[in-house]
Parts: C-alpha cells; structure tokens; sequence
C-alpha cells in the first residue's frame, strides 16, 4: 500500500481530518525507521521470522494505525478494517495499543517499529519519546495500570532507540523524520509562505528511497521567477519521467525565509521531500542573468555546501551548471564542479547516466573518488569541468545540441505554481534558435540552428497540458515567434480552437515587422492592451551594424495597421551604448518617436478621428556578450552611460507625448562585469554576497557602492578588461561566438 | 445555468496557501474537471465564484464552502472527479446543487464561525479561558492605512466551550462573528488571548531542526523584518463551522 493509497482508505472510512495527519505522520516515521534500518543491513532474528523488514507492512500499519480511533476499541476495529487488505499489517493495528517491546533490541519486528514511530509522534511532527511519554501521563495520571505499562516500557524503549542509533550511526530524530527539515515553524514567520510548500497541481514527489540519481534543481531567484520559467519545467518533467532519477526543486528562499533559515539553524531544503539540499547527489543551477549570481552563493552558503569546487569532499553534492551565462563560465568556475554548455536536454540524462554508474560502483565497495565521476562526466558533449581545465590548454567546448525539436521531451503536465507568478499560463516551445544574428544577441548565437516543433505537435501538447493544468491562457515560446513559418495559420488556427474554451492566447517575441494585417486583427479581438516594438537603435546605419532588420517604413506600417485596429499604446525599444554609436543615434531615437507622434496625428487627419495614442520610449543599456560577435566591444563605464540617458531623456521629452523609461545604468555596469569578467571575479561576487548582496535584479536590493567596495576589497579592476582583437578572453574556449568577426 | 456549492477540508501544507491562491487554485481545477464556471459579461469578465468566508493563512478547517455556476452538466461523480486532481490537502466532502430559496450568495448569508483552539503550556487553562470570557472589553490594537487605534473585540466573541481538558493542554471551541465587514480573525482572537495571559503559549516553535551543524555564515540583511507572528499558535486553529444567519452550519 502506498502512501496515497492509504489515505485514500482514511477518507473512505471518514477518519476525521487530526486522525488523518496523525496516521500519516507515524507511517512517515515508521517507514522511515524501516528504511533507514534494512539501509544499514538488519535482518530480522529467526525465531521473529528471520530475513529483512517488510517495509510494505511497516507502512500499511503505519498509516492504517489509527483508522477507527473516533470510535471504542480502536486497536480492534481497526484491526479489522485493515487485515482483509494486509493481514500481517491488520496484526500491527491489533496490537499497536498494548505491544511491550523486545528485552533484547535485535529482535524487534515490523509492530515494534510501527509503535515506536507512533510513540515518538504528535499529531502529525515528530517530537521525541520522552516528549510524548510525558503526554500519556500526564494524560493517564488517574489510570494506574496505563501508568505501569508506560513505565515498564519506557526503560526497553529508550534502549531501543539506543540501539537503532548505534545501528544505523545516526541520530534517532534524523532517523524518524528522514533528516526532512521542519519547515512549519519558519513558514509562520515569513511573507507568502506558498513560496516553500511545495505539492502543486503537476509536481512529483517520487519515493526518496528509491535506487535513483537525486538531483535538486536549483533557480537563483524567487519561486513566482523561477517558476515562470519553461527550461525548468522541461528539465524537471525529463529527469522525473526517468526510473532511474528523482528531481526536486529549490528556489532562492526571500530575505525574510532566509532569516529564518538563520536563527531556526535550519539548512536550504527541496519544496517536494523538504530534504537539506546537501543531501542529494547534484545540485543543479541554472544561470539565466549574471545577477543572479550572489544569490548562487547565498543558496550554497545556507545549504551548508562547500563554496568552493576545491573544499568539498567526497560526501558533498556535485554541484553543477547550466544554461545561458555558460557562454562564460569563468567568474563562477569556482564554484560549480561542473558546467553544462548548450542545450541541457541530453547532457544531463548523460551526466545522470555516469552518476548512477559511479554510484553503483561507490556502494559495491569499489576504489572512487569524486574526481573519476568528473573525469568520466568531461567526455559528454557540452560538459565542461573547471577543475580538470588546464590553464590556456583547456580544448574547446562544444555546444550541446538537441537536434529533433518535434520529438524531444516536452512536459504534457507542467507543475502549476501555488502563488501567482510571472506568467501563469501553459507554454509550449515552438522554435529553438533564431534565423535572425541580431549581433549583440547572446541568446540567437548560443543557440543558432533553428528547430522547430510541427502545427499538429504544438496543438497536441497545448491541448494536453490545458487538460492538466486548468489555465486559461497560452503561450507560443520561441526566440523571435513572428518568424515561425506559418504563424499566421498557427494563430488563427489556435484562437479558433481555444475561444470556446475560454482560453487566451499570448504572443510573446513578436515582431510586430513580420506580422501580416489579417494576424494583426486576430489578436486585436481578445486583446487591445498594447504592442511593441524593438528597433533596438536610432538610426538606419546603426541597425545595420546590429543586424536588426528593421526599418522605419516596417514601425510606420504597424502604426498605419494598427490604430485603426483600436490598439492604443505602443512601445519601442531600444538601446544605447552601442558599439560606433555617436551622437547623431541617439538623436535618432528621438527623431523616430517624433515621426511616430506625428504619424498618427496624420492618420487621424485622414481618417477624420483622433487616435489615442500613447508612446513608451524605453532604453536600456547595451552589455556586450560573450558568445555574441560583439564580445570584444568594450563595455561602456557607468558614468557614460548615464550622461547618454540624461541627453536621450531631454531630447525625448522635447519631442512631447512620448513616456521615456530606461535601465538602472548601475546594474547594467555590474552586468557587464560579471558577464565579461574571468576566474577574479569569484572572489569579488562572494565578498558581495557576504556583505549583503542578493536578489541584485531587484531594484530595491540592489547596492551598488556595496559591488563598487567589493571589487577594490579583492583588488580587480571595476572595467572591462576584455576588449580589442588581441585580448585573449577568458572564455575563447567555449564554442560560438568567436569565429564571427564585425563584418562576418 | 446550474448553482454549485462544494465543501472542502483545508489541512496540512496548504493551510499556507492564501485565500487568492486557494481560489486560482479552485478555478483550475474545476476548468481541469469539466466542471467550468461560468464568466460574467462585459470587458473583464471574471468566473463566477465565491467562498463563503475566507480562511486566514495558517489555520486548518474542515467546513470550508465554495460556490460557483456553471453552464453545462456537472457529469458523473463530481465529487471523485474533484478530489482526484485536488492537490494534498484540499478534499471535497459534499458536492450539491444549491437547495432552491437558499441566499443567492452564502458569503452574504454568513454570521458566525466556530474554531477549535489548542492552548498548550500552564496547569489552569481552563480558568484563564473562563476568565477571558468573563472580561466586559477587550482592546486590541487595529492597525489600518498606518494608522493605529484601539477596537473592543469582546463583542465579536459570541460564544465558547471547553472541549477537552488535558493536563497542560486545553482544547477550547470558540465562535466569533464573521462575514460582512464584522469578522473577527480567530488569529486575533488567540493574539488578544496571549496578550492577556502571557503564560499561555504555543508550543509550535520548538524543536524546528536539530542535529546540523551551526551555521558558518553571517552576513547583513539589511532591513530584513520577519512576521511578528513568531509566537502564534496558527498551527493549531481549526475551523470547524460556518455559521448562518440562523444560529445553524451552512447546509
């Protein structure tokens, strides 16, 4: 009986909600102890049956235990209940009340173990023997031969424990619990504790006892980020569709959690089992922006992991990397025993491959070490090992490619968030890479050969994961959207089969450029909010030399399309910064807001009505990227960034009836750092963290001056130091990228 | 157009969903089981349905009420069909078509709720809680729009019983009113307890986790506040009737 099964039995018979979480909170234990004593190699004495404990019993007791506790003679009636499904179980719940345990420790059985958990249990927590025997008589104080039998039990049960201890080498309460952490004290004390919970529609707890490969894959930022985020949900759904591993989750724990995890002295835990992060096999961050890299540190630092690669030892996780900021793994190579470079579909069910072989290897008693499983792990394509790279010599590393889109894994039941996150809608990826080179773009390089998932494909999985989420709005993934071949029908297609099911469609990375008139109204039934648009630079010769095949007729044309349409507010994007950019591009990006403004003045001249029309001129700042053929370009100072904004800011408003909103030029700085930095900046991120750096995304906990202190404390220089043809880069050996030159 | 009314169970983990969340939840799950609410008219349609008081973060109820309309069939077993995508710790226990010439909505219809209280620590509980009772005003500090003032609470208070009276620990039911702008959280209610009589206490707190090693890392959180809740006993607060204009449990 599983688990799910018997709850299922509790709610059949109507056990009452506290006897319920009681049951299930002494089957954990018990089950638990089971396992933790067959681990360690008890084979039951001869004359008790001989052989291991029947784990199945010690759990169909455990959580059957209490069924008829509302009634008279629960012991009996329940008894009763349970022997037609487990006979061997339903003895256990007989005698479960009255069961005196064994003088000699080596000859407990599956009923003492049951009763051992159910004597250590309140409610539904673990609280310890002496806590609970002090309940009973306090309870039974008027009932003198209750009192005997406590007492008489007391002295064999607490030698009991003794020898569990003794036997399996740890501590008796991190053998009840699992060594699961406790995590209910600290969820009364933190903001949105639906954070930590774990247990949402879609999630998978498999059994942590099972021969697998534990991963506990890691987002460094907050649950409602993380979770927004497809490549998890892919990478969860793949590792857990595998019999041979297990994937749990963690995201960084909000500063109050992280508090809290501080003064309760309790370690970063996995939202399914609540295990310490520590005790899995690999932990596996992604690195999706450079500023979450603090908070990288951070999670390691309360998970009690090692920082850094070179002081772990052979208990410690592995602990791993992927995703896009492996374009440079240097500033982080120190801390991660491995990087997983490209896409992560392939390698990792490698990696979990070699692990398990390693493990096997390990338990069988054989002669390794952590360095064979990474010597072992570096010959898988895209796997890139810091502490085997020999300096200068290190030979390329290829980018991992999943080269069949149609047919690789895409989760048909993607865990719903419990708290309302980035976007709450069902999403399927419809194209990797880009058939655009936007040249400042590190995604479109990192993945460049185009992949696409089939119209039929797309609409069965949309279909199957509506029918196992209940959202109400979907969304197409893919770099750039627009330039799906047959979008268009794609579209239509997909609004007409979801409006009946009062399901929205949301298209992000269109580009407004590529999209005909007739899609263009599609959209504009259900949604009129606004649409945007990124000429990323001002002038006609500096988006030639990004690549950005737009033109100003393109933007004219939407706008000519689209007021009449009934859309309303627009917003352009662009950047600055640039590499050649002089002051003529930023007078540009002025000059096209100004063009835009009286381009629907005129249009309503024309059609005899006054369009509503509302601009956003949004800037950011250009961080040259590794991997993208403009890694070379110097990546501009804060101060100069800052006067392009004040002079951009002025201009726009001069242009009257355009908002202007651009990016912190501080944060944009430290990016640009960490992106283009080498091995140094390990040193300067972890003095960052340590003296309060995190969530470095979030405005409101970012410092710079603490980054600016940072940097001076661990002597390396606040400027890019990689720039010009004969730079030698940290990350030349990482594949892309390189080869490209300006014209090329 | 069908009404439905579904009562529900909230325990374990989810008692730290929040009254939003618990609702996004229920209207995926009932897309998820054919059982789609219906969407009022106009430009931000929004499904129709309610429940019927909600429940503070961190309290457990087994009489929770949820409302909706819908459209079409509600098919075979609407009951088994919800409690088999219901995550652990949400479990329908009744699903009916609401009885003709019952309030149009229950929320409205609500006066009372019922909580059992575990008060855990000193000898003379029962005494205290008799006492607390027995006070003609209770102040307690209500914070609104950051302004502090002071609301007598003991008028919400309308009726109380000890249930279980075990040495050091008491189990008490309480009622307090509740619905329409008169509700009094039974969070405040423990907090005014606690307040009066410090040497009652929760014994949620202890023994979090043992056995790691002390932690090796210090750094600033700067302006870091945790909830001042640290001492309430949340955890064991129970719901365990809502109560009508009538003195009697919903349905």
């Amino acid at each position: 009986m599983t688990r799910e099964d018997c709850l299922k039995i509790l709610e059949a018979y109507g056990a009452p909600e506290h006897v319920k979480r009681h049951c299930l909170g002494v089957g954990d234990a018990a089950r638990e102890i089971g396992f933790a004593l067959s681990e360690a190699g008890f084979r039951k004495a001869a004359d008790v049956g001989g052989g291991p404990l029947d784990t199945d019993v010690i759990m169909t007791a455990g959580y059957l235990h209490d069924i008829a506790r509302a009634g008279k003679d629960h012991d009996l009636v329940g008894a009763e209940i349970v022997t037609p499904i487990d006979a061997a179980a339903g003895d256990v719940v007989a005698r479960h009340m009255k069961l005196i345990f064994p003088e000699d420790p080596a000859r407990i059985t599956e009923a003492d173990i049951v009763s051992l958990a159910d004597r250590t249990v309140r409610e539904d927590h673990y609280v310890g023997y002496e806590a609970r025997m002090a309940d009973l008589l306090r309870r039974y104080a008027d009932q003198p031969e209750v009192v005997a039998r406590v007492h008489k039990n007391m002295d064999l049960a607490l030698r009991l424990i003794a020898w569990i201890e003794d036997f399996c080498g740890r501590d008796f309460q991190q053998i009840a619990t699992g060594g699961a952490v406790r995590i209910e004290p600290l969820l009364e004390r933190v903001e949105r504790p639906g954070r930590y919970i774990g247990g949402e529609i879609g999630s998978v707890r498999k059994d942590w006892h099972a021969d697998a490969v534990r991963f506990c894959f890691a987002f460094p930022d907050l649950y409602e980020i993380g979770m927004s985020y497809t490549g998890f949900q892919i990478l969860y759904g793949l590792l857990n569709a595998q019999p041979g591993a297990l994937c749990e989750r963690v995201f960084a724990p909000a500063q109050d959690m992280e508090k809290a995890l501080l003064e309760g002295d309790a370690p970063l835990f996995s939202l399914e089992s609540r295990q310490p992060v520590r005790v899995f096999d690999v932990i596996g961050f992604t690195l999706q922006y450079e500023l979450s890299y603090t908070n990288v540190v951070r999670m390691l630092l309360l998970a009690r992991v090692p920082l850094y690669t070179s002081m772990r030892g052979e208990a410690d996780p592995f602990v791993i990397a992927g995703g896009p900021c492996c374009a440079n793994p240097e500033p982080m190579a120190p801390f991660f025993d491995l990087f997983c470079v490209g896409d992560g579909e392939d390698t990792l069910l490698a990696l979990c491959e070699k692990l398990r072989l390693w493990k096997a290897e390990k338990a069988a008693g054989g002669n390794v070490v952590r360095a064979d499983f990474l010597k072992a792990a570096a010959e898988i394509e895209g796997v890139y090992v810091p502490s085997l790279a020999d300096a200068g010599k290190q030979p390329v590393v290829r980018r991992a490619v999943v080269e069949d889109l149609e047919n690789a894994f895409f989760p048909a039941r993607p865990v719903v968030p419990h708290i309302e996150s980035v976007h709450d809608r069902a999403a399927v990826e419809i194209m990797r890479g880009c058939y655009r080179s936007c040249r400042f773009c590190q995604a479109g390089f990192a993945c460049a050969k185009v992949r696409r998932r089939s119209p039929e494909k797309i609409k069965a999985l949309l279909k199957e994961a509506l029918a196992n989420t209940g959202y109400d709005e979907v969304s197409l993934l893919s770099l750039s959207t627009g330039d799906y071949p047959g979008i268009e029908r794609l579209v239509t297609d997909l609004m007409q089969e979801l409006a009946p099911m009062d399901v929205s469609l949301s298209l992000p990375s269109l580009r407004l450029d590529s999209l005909k008139a007739e899609t263009l109204e599609k959209i504009a039934e259900y949604k009129r909010t606004s649409l945007t648009f990124a000429p990323e630079a001002g002038t006609q010769r500096l988006r030639d030399v990004l690549h950005k095949q737009i033109t100003e007729e393109d933007l004219m044309r939407v706008l000519e399309i689209a007021l009449p349409l009934g859309f309303q507010k627009f917003k352009f994007y662009f950047m600055i910064g640039l590499p050649t950019e002089t002051q003529e591009d930023l007078d540009g990006i002025a000059g096209l807001a100004c063009a835009a403004i009286a381009k629907a003045k005129a249009l309503g001249a024309e059609h005899g009505v006054k369009y509503n029309f509302h601009l956003t001129v949004s800037v950011s700042n250009f961080v040259p990227k590794p991997g993208t053929p403009f890694e070379r370009e110097r990546g501009c100072g804060e101060a100069e960034l800052l006067e392009k904004i004040y002079y951009l800011k002025e201009a726009v408003r001069r242009a009257k009836g355009a908002n202007f909103r651009y990016h912190d030029t501080r944060m944009s700085h430290i990016e640009m750092l960490l992106a283009k930095g080498d091995r140094s900046a390990a040193a300067v991120i972890e003095r960052a963290a340590r003296d309060g750096a995190g969530f470095d995304s979030w405005r409101e906990y970012f410092d710079y001056e603490n980054w600016l202190r940072a940097f001076e404390a661990c002597g390396v220089p606040a400027e890019d130091r990689y720039t010009g043809l004969d730079a030698a880069l940290p990350w030349a050996f990482i594949e892309g990228g390189k080869e490209y030159g300006r014209e090329g | 157009m069908k009404r439905c009314l579904v009562e529900f169970t909230k325990t374990g983990s989810l008692i730290y969903l929040s009254h939003l969340d618990l609702t996004r939840l229920f209207l995926r799950v009932l897309r998820m089981t054919e059982l789609r609410p219906s969407y009022s008219q106009g430009f931000n349609p929004h499904p129709k349905m309610s429940l019927a008081l909600p429940l503070p973060l961190g309290v457990h109820s087994v009489c929770e009420w949820l409302e909706f309309e819908t459209e079409g069939d509600t098919g075979d077993d609407p009951l088994a069909r919800l409690n088999a995508r219901f995550p652990e710790g949400v479990h329908a226990t009744r699903f009916l078509e609401k009885p003709a010439g019952y309030p149009k909505s229950l929320a409205s219809y609500v006066d009372a709720a019922s909580y059992e209280i575990l008060i855990e620590g000193v000898e003379d509980a029962p005494k205290k809680f008799e006492e607390f009772f027995a006070l003609p005003r209770i102040p307690l500090l209500k914070e609104r729009k950051g302004r502090a003032s002071e609301v007598d609470i003991r008028p919400q208070m309308l009726d109380h019983r000890i249930v279980k009276d075990m040495p050091g620990r008491l189990l008490a039911s309480v009622t307090l009113s509740a619905g329409a702008g008169n509700t009094l959280n039974p969070l405040r209610f423990t907090e005014a307890l606690l307040r009066t009589y410090p040497d009652l206490q929760s014994k949620s707190m202890e023994g979090a986790t043992r056995g790691f090693p002390k932690s090796p890392i210090l750094w600033n959180l700067p302006g870091t506040q945790l909830c001042p809740k640290a001492a309430s006993p949340a955890r064991m607060v129970t719901r365990t009737a809502i109560l009508g204009a009538d003195g009697n449990p919903l349905l």
